[in-house]
């Protein structure tokens, strides 16, 4: 079963070579730490590359927290700054524009919790967040993600694939004669399937794709995923960190 | 530790100093007005040409008409002295002008003597000049006036520009008429919309901050539409709506 799913998820980690959408190419680094017997702390950077239009689509650094002191559950924060190109330079002579995101949830390991002493992962992760953005309007987003990653044991490596879907409290706003109107609704799924690599102790490699199915006006798209992971502390079992990234390890 | 706190907080205030929202899109305010206009045009004064012939041709007694918007019309009749009869066709509901003139007169000295006699009686109402055998009137006033008439002489009177006078229509609700708005102090227009079937307009999703909104309206002397017609505005808090005065506009 395990081999299916990671068959199934190196198919999915290629199919985008054949895909007719935009492709975007996601790089990042981040470095863990693990604090006492409950905390985590992750900080990182990401690229986002426009592989059609060979440009540089959004730049960020983030940091993250998670706290398990709750058995199976951990509790989640996240602050990220990125930017990216600055899309009316006209208004402040700005090549980039930037933006704020701050994230609150929880994690919950369903079958570490039905299932004792289990190294299989089957995850449910909820996230509220909050962004404000330069030239756009703010955007109050609920995530909630599914992650089924199998424990090969004695491998290096682990597949994993999971399913997010978005939901904006502020989706649309429009006005009717003095009233603003505001209404919220599904924003996107997003689609992910990838290999997990660790190097050694510290080091960890995750490649995956995710396939990001938008529920409004926005083209659908393709991206691959490539992240590098350096733990400070590696004798300490580190619990999930970065929890806003389209992969999850650990 | 007491140092780097404060190097952290001043870090985190820059960084978020630098997502400091500004006037531009990505709000959740509006700006809206109304857009009324008139239809306009200006009117042309009249221009009368008229071709006199030879004094041979003119028999005693032939006469032209020329009239004036304000009703106050004139014959003109043309007087042989070699002649004992009375010549004058003696109009009723027009002044006459006797115009004494020979059979051995030029066309240009009958040009002359026709100029003159209206200069006489019509120098507020035309301005004239002469090239040769031609007289050239043109009215002072844009406004209709009745057209001139050869009657029984064999004068060329052509209107060259037919007199109109200037027009202002009703002011109603301009329908489809495009709007423009300007972030802050710019030059050039970021957004645009069109006015409503009753006039209205409005700009949604927009920033606290400054504003430029301005229409585009006839210009009285080209007659283009090239006059701006523009008002500063600003969104003072989140989630308002920004009322614009009127733009009364010409078209």
């Amino acid at each position: 079963m395990r081999i299916i799913i990671g068959f199934l998820a190196l198919i999915f980690c290629f199919a985008n070579a054949h895909a007719q959408q935009p492709l975007l190419l996601w790089t990042s680094a981040s470095a863990q730490f693990k604090a006492g017997k409950n905390w985590d702390f992750e900080c990182g950077i990401q690229n986002r590359w426009d592989m059609v239009n060979q440009v540089v689509a959004q730049q960020s650094f983030s940091g993250d927290i998670a706290f398990g002191g709750i058995k199976k559950i951990d509790l989640l924060a996240n602050y990220r700054w990125s930017r990216f190109p600055n899309t009316h330079s006209e208004i402040n002579q700005a090549q980039w524009a930037s933006a704020h995101r701050v994230g609150i949830g929880a994690e919950w390991k369903i079958l570490k919790t039905l299932i004792k002493n289990s190294e299989d992962q089957l995850n449910y992760r909820v996230l509220l967040q909050s962004e404000t953005t330069l030239f756009k309007r703010d955007k109050n987003i609920l995530r909630q993600r599914l992650l089924l990653k199998p424990d090969l044991k004695g491998k290096k490596w682990s597949p994993f694939v999971s399913a997010e879907f978005f939901y904006r409290f502020n989706a649309n706003q429009y006005w009717i004669d003095d009233q603003l109107i505001v209404q919220g609704a599904a924003r996107e799924w997003r689609w992910t399937g990838g290999i997990s690599y660790k190097i050694n102790e510290r080091n960890k490699l995750q490649l995956s794709t995710s396939y990001r199915d938008f529920q409004n006006s926005k083209t659908d798209y393709w991206l691959a995923n490539l992240d590098y992971r350096f733990n400070i502390n590696p004798k300490k079992k580190l619990k999930s960190a970065n929890p806003t990234a389209p992969n999850e390890h650990q | 530790m007491k140092k780097k706190n404060q190097i952290c907080l001043v870090a985190a205030t820059l960084l978020f100093a630098s997502c400091e929202k500004m006037a531009g899109p990505g709000g959740s305010s509006m700006i809206r007005g109304f857009v009324e206009g008139s239809n306009t045009s200006t009117g042309k004064n009249e221009k009368i040409e008229i071709t006199v012939t030879r004094g041979i041709e003119l028999e005693h007694g032939d006469y032209f008409v020329l009239n004036q918007a304000n009703g106050q019309n004139y014959y003109f009749w043309f007087n042989n002295a070699a002649w004992v009869s009375n010549g004058d066709p003696q109009l009723t509901g027009r002044a006459g002008v006797a115009i004494d003139y020979t059979y051995n007169d030029a066309d240009t000295t009958i040009a002359r003597k026709v100029e003159e006699a209206i200069d006489n009686v019509l120098s507020q109402s035309f301005s004239s000049t002469r090239n040769g055998d031609m007289v050239f009137l043109s009215a002072m006033n844009n406004e209709t006036i009745p057209d001139p008439d050869d009657i029984t002489t064999a004068f060329s009177i052509d209107v060259a520009q037919q007199g109109a006078p200037d027009f202002t229509g009703a002011v109603l609700p301009m329908s489809n008429e495009r709007v423009y708005l300007i972030y802050g102090d710019g030059k050039y227009y970021n957004e645009s919309a069109r006015t409503g079937a009753l006039g209205d307009f409005q700009f949604d999703n927009l920033q606290v901050g400054d504003y430029q909104v301005y229409v585009m309206s006839k210009d009285s002397i080209s007659g283009e539409m090239t006059h701006q017609i523009i008002q500063k505005i600003s969104i003072t808090a989140e989630e308002s709506i920004t009322e614009t005065q009127t733009f009364s506009i010409e078209h």
